[in-house]
């Protein structure tokens, strides 16, 4: 970092006058090459067993933790500590065959026993999304040094997906704590927290692959847009992880200065509707919703035009995307005759959004044209963790609500009747057991069956995919453009001086 | 000893006001809806999950019993555990109040320096332009909200000059001049502020000085009007100033959250903010208590200095 | 200077005023409507102060937003005021031991600045604008309390208190009778001061998310939401606006002050 002529003599100034004798300058950290990379949300824990926060794994996932298989960033499957994996006809058992260079940080190998304990780990989780992600293993063994066998219940395609994300990180055995000692075998080694600013990774000297670049990677989180904005503009940081402030973009037009990476992301921006509300249950009604809001004048209100409008749970990464947008085009008045249609009138809901970038400008927004087909929405701000998860998710207190679904695939959430939209059509739930358990050109075709009768139904609606928006300084390359995994991959990015 | 009396009285009033602060933020901090155990399983949380996480933690015991151990630990030093971490609060609040202890240390003196010359010319020529001018700039100051001070200054000093980092913190023992660089704006916007207060102190009580009989005197036997007020103006407005800082230092504690929160400075203020956010009760429980705790603690001091200098107050105290 | 600061007090203050009232019967716009096609529109003869990034009318909710303001400076003194001078005046009156106990009772909600009491409030039942004007005002209380309580000891030896004492007038007849309008006027610069503090106060809260909602339009929460790289006007219109709201009050309280304290007039 540089340091120009002003700040050092307020610095010298300052520390002269008020700490005489206190100088304790360690070496110049100009030697040592750091990557400094801003993100939005700090995670209150590192331990991804009791906690679903998709900033663990934004942080550690390859980073830190390796998984047996990969996702690159154009979606595709890529061996990791498996070399290769053999899969059973019946599609029950699975066989992975084991890198023998790979090693943890620790010194210790990624043998065939290391994985059966983290898988066992996995399965034994207090989350409950990894303990239902893991359902399906009936059995884990150890063939050899490096082979393992996993066994089981059914066939399932999406089991193997998880396998390359949080449910399939291989975690040092020697582990104890992992809520503030994260030990895996990646490029990275967690190295310090300076809670409420940063979290740094230190380079692993012996990793057993292609290693980091850096001597060090700093992450810096800094919730607040115009923040996150000034702390690159001024040169803080190096990458800007996520452009919290789309509108903002024509500021880093500049490509002498700065790169601006645009792909897309697995999250899904929903707005959920409470299918356990009477109304909600009303075909009409929540098709009248589709048709009430301008999705494309949304996005480019919103997200700056970022990101593409949908009109399914399902992302054009996806192997079974198809553009179903067109289904509810803005249509005011055909929304006003469907709700008279429905004999509803001077309906209120309740539109109840995480404290995020996106949902309250978002819910702003929807509030506006709502209120134009006489639709009354009172919007309310919950904080995250505290608040919405509570009331919202576990309570089922809301009508309306907007969340980003950042994970893959999580269109199989509709299929249960539980989850916090309660949205509970056996048809729909038949059809993705039998996408789970068919073969790979059948699972496509039931899932592109799945998405349409999602749409048909208008069981929600979706808003825009999430784009991926990262902003890095010239110089700056291996950034992933699309965001397929939860992870904010630095193992790949390389700085040109 | 009458005074030494009063003294012990007061010392135990002090005590006795802290205990029941400490069962009022105990009770409010309980009474929060939201669970630790639930915000932290996230959206994979079940009724089972959480009863099993909030049994680890401890959190099932009864009030009455939670409370005992809060209180009796902090008097061994001892402020328990995050729940979700398990890292020891005192660890983690050292750092977070050594940020906060920084910006309150370093703007309450330079507000000070700054407010002092201020008040005094807009005293002493209250009735031409410098003492408008003056007085008018530190009402405009004071109604500007600190944090649009502090962005306006980003945007100036950081983005477009780039004289100093946009925010974060660097401690002191990374890199001296990084530490003291990151501490500049956050610093100067609180200083633009409340040396703008102060400054309306320190007029107010020049202007006491000038309406007193011993300035008279001292302006009757040849003092410049200078020297007068110089003289005896600070001393006359250094015991009301110490009422003034003490609350001004007790309201920054608090109120360097804005400025942290502009800066992303990881001060108690954030740490408080994201401890209510995790339902982390215990931290925010801690958080509430130090900050109380140093406020009533401020007043106790300033009582015992008021009564230093007065010993009449020693019968009836402050207001 | 005097009648200066109380002109400037009285025309800023008014502005707000007059800012809610016109917005109670007109605005240029729905403030509560968006314009997709319409984002950040500058300054203009058809947007008189713009629009922000939905394309709402800055003016109209500018306009709107004063409610707001003067609604959370109104209900926060007056929360402070309801307890606070009662409280004040019986302390005043009243037992050394009573005394000493609401004196300490302050010093503990003194310790619980704005700030701490929203966020602890906002936690418990969400933020609202509502929860903002208690924090404000509750926290406000103490202030009330050791004025009224000061003002009320100065008068207590005033011949006409011992005069209705020894003719056995009951205390609460005294209090309202005979102590209350003699520090009326003292209570009214009280309240004007901290009726521009409110407003700042709210101003911070909005801008941690600790108050209003977003389709609620408030001056804080205005500026709390304008993007400033790409239409500072947007942040900076808010800004002035509160800015001014602040000074006139704070104003208009220094002006009366001036004229009501005897000292200051001897030396001028």
């Amino acid at each position: 970092m540089r340091v120009p002529h002003l700040k050092g003599i307020v610095a010298a100034v300052a520390v002269v006058a008020l700490l005489t004798g206190c100088a304790a300058q360690s070496p110049s950290p100009a030697s040592a090459k750091t990557l400094t990379v801003g993100l939005t949300l700090e995670p209150a824990t590192l331990d991804l067993t009791t906690s679903d926060a998709a900033s663990i794994p934004q942080l550690l996932l390859y980073n830190v933790y390796e998984t047996l298989l990969k996702m690159d960033s154009t979606g595709a499957i890529r061996p990791l500590l498996a070399t290769s994996y053999d899969v059973s006809s019946d599609g029950l058992t699975y066989t992975f065959h084991l890198d023998p260079r790979a090693k943890f940080a620790s010194g210790a190998p990624v043998d065939a026993a290391a994985v059966v304990s983290s898988i066992n780990r996995m399965r034994d989780a207090a989350s409950a999304t990894l303990q239902s992600q893991m359902s399906v293993v009936q059995d884990v063994q150890a063939q050899s040094d490096h082979t393992v066998q996993v066994l089981l219940s059914r066939p399932s395609n999406f089991w193997l997906y998880s396998m390359t994300s949080t449910p399939g990180i291989i975690v040092d055995p020697a582990e104890t704590d992992m809520a503030t000692a994260p030990m895996g075998s990646g490029p990275y080694m967690y190295d310090s927290w300076v809670k409420g600013d940063r979290i740094t990774l230190k380079k692993n000297p012996a990793y057993w692959g292609t290693p980091g670049r850096f001597d060090q990677v700093v992450f810096r989180y800094i919730p607040d847009p115009n923040s996150m904005v000034s702390a690159m503009l001024s040169g803080d940081l190096d990458i800007m992880g996520e452009m919290i402030s789309p509108d903002s973009l024509p500021r880093f037009a500049d490509t002498s200065k700065y790169t601006v990476i645009k792909g897309t992301t697995n999250g899904e921006v929903v707005l959920g509707f409470n299918h356990a509300r009477p109304v909600m249950q009303n075909l009409l009604v929540r098709q009248a919703i589709n048709y009430a809001i301008d999705r494309q004048a949304l996005l480019d209100t919103v997200w700056a035009g970022q990101g593409q409008v949908i009109g399914s749970m399902v992302v054009p990464t996806d192997p079974y995307y198809q553009d179903l947008s067109g289904n509810y085009p803005y249509d005011p008045q055909k929304a006003k005759q469907l709700l008279a249609e429905a004999g509803v009138s001077n309906l209120t809901l309740s539109l109840r959004v995480p404290i995020t970038p996106y949902a309250p400008p978002a819910a702003t927004f929807i509030a506006s044209q709502l209120a134009d087909v006489g639709i009354t929405v009172t919007v309310e701000e919950l904080d995250f963790s505290s608040r919405w998860l509570p009331e919202v998710f576990l309570g089922g207190d809301y009508d309306m609500t907007i969340v980003d679904h950042v994970e893959a695939r999580d269109i199989v959430n509709f299929a249960n009747p539980d989850y916090y939209w309660h949205y509970d059509n056996p048809q729909f739930q038949a059809l993705i057991t039998q996408a789970d358990e068919a073969s790979a050109a059948d699972f496509i075709t039931d899932m592109e069956k799945a998405a349409q009768m999602l749409s048909q139904d208008a069981a929600a609606d979706w808003l825009f995919v999430f784009p991926n928006l990262v902003v890095a300084r010239a110089g700056i390359s291996g950034i992933g453009a699309n965001a397929t995994s939860l992870s904010f991959d630095v193992t790949t990015i390389a700085a040109r001086d | 000893m009458p005074l030494l009396r009063a003294a012990a009285r007061r010392l135990a009033i002090f005590i006795g006001t802290v205990v029941v602060a400490s069962i009022v933020i105990f009770l409010i901090v309980q009474a929060l809806p939201g669970d630790v155990a639930q915000t932290t399983l996230g959206m994979g949380a079940t009724a089972d999950a959480v009863a099993a996480l909030r049994e680890r933690w401890g959190l099932d015991q009864p009030l009455a019993v939670r409370y005992g151990q809060w209180l009796v630990g902090m008097l061994h030093g001892d402020f328990g555990s995050s729940y979700i971490t398990g890292a020891s609060v005192v660890s983690q609040m050292a750092p977070r109040l050594a940020v906060t202890g920084w910006l309150v240390g370093f703007s309450v003196p330079l507000s000070l320096l700054v407010a002092w010359p201020l008040g005094l010319v807009a005293a002493m020529f209250r009735r031409r332009w410098p003492g408008a001018v003056v007085n008018a700039l530190s009402h405009i100051g004071l109604a500007i909200p600190v944090f649009f001070v502090g962005t306006v200054a980003t945007i100036i000093f950081a983005v477009n000059l780039g004289w100093f980092p946009a925010n974060g913190y660097v401690t002191l023992g990374t890199s001296v001049s990084r530490w003291a660089s990151h501490l500049v704006l956050p610093v100067a916007s609180i200083v633009v502020v409340q040396a703008c207060f102060l400054a309306r102190y320190v007029r107010a009580g020049f202007i006491d000085v000038l309406t007193e009989d011993y300035y008279r005197t001292a302006r009757a036997v040849g003092w410049t009007r200078w020297r007068g007020l110089v003289r005896h103006g600070t001393r006359n407005m250094a015991t009301s100033l110490v009422t003034v800082v003490g609350v001004q230092i007790a309201s920054l504690l608090v109120g360097a959250i804005l400025v942290e929160q502009v800066f992303v400075l990881p001060g108690l203020g954030t740490m408080l903010i994201q401890a209510v956010q995790a339902r982390d009760l215990v931290v925010v429980q801690d958080v509430v208590m130090l900050l109380v705790f140093a406020v009533l603690l401020l007043n106790f001091v300033i009582d015992m200095v008021y009564m230093a200098i007065d010993p009449r107050l020693a019968r009836g105290g402050r207001g | 200077m005097k009648r200066l600061t109380v002109i400037v007090g009285l025309v800023c203050s008014g502005l707000v005023v007059l800012a809610a009232l016109v917005s109670l019967v007109w605005t240029p716009y729905n403030p509560r409507r968006v314009d997709p096609g319409h984002k950040y529109a500058p300054l203009s003869w058809t947007h008189l102060l713009g629009t922000d990034m939905q394309g709402m009318d800055t003016l109209s909710r500018l306009l709107v937003g004063a409610q707001t303001t003067l609604v959370v400076g109104v209900l926060a003194v007056a929360i402070a005021a309801i307890v606070g001078v009662p409280l004040g005046i019986f302390v005043g009156m009243g037992h050394r031991f009573v005394g000493e106990v609401v004196a300490r009772g302050m010093d503990i909600l003194f310790a619980l600045p704005a700030l701490l009491l929203a966020i602890l409030l906002a936690a418990a039942t969400g933020a609202s604008v509502g929860t903002a004007t208690i924090a404000i005002g509750v926290s406000t209380i103490p202030i009330f309390v050791r004025m009224t309580r000061a003002a009320t000891l100065t008068i207590m030896n005033q011949d006409y208190i011992l005069a209705a004492q020894v003719s056995g007038t009951p205390t609460p007849v005294i209090a309202v009778r005979h102590v209350l309008p003699n520090i009326a006027p003292l209570l009214g610069v009280q309240a004007a001061a901290s009726f521009s503090m409110a407003i700042l106060a709210e101003a911070g809260l909005s801008y941690l998310g600790l108050s209003a909602p977003p389709t609620t339009p408030t001056w804080g929460r205005m500026l709390k939401d304008a993007n400033i790289f790409i239409a500072p006007t947007q942040a900076v219109i808010p800004g002035i606006a509160i800015a001014v709201a602040v000074l006139g009050f704070n104003m208009l309280g220094d002006g009366l002050r001036d004229y009501l304290d005897p000292r200051l007039k001897e030396v001028r």
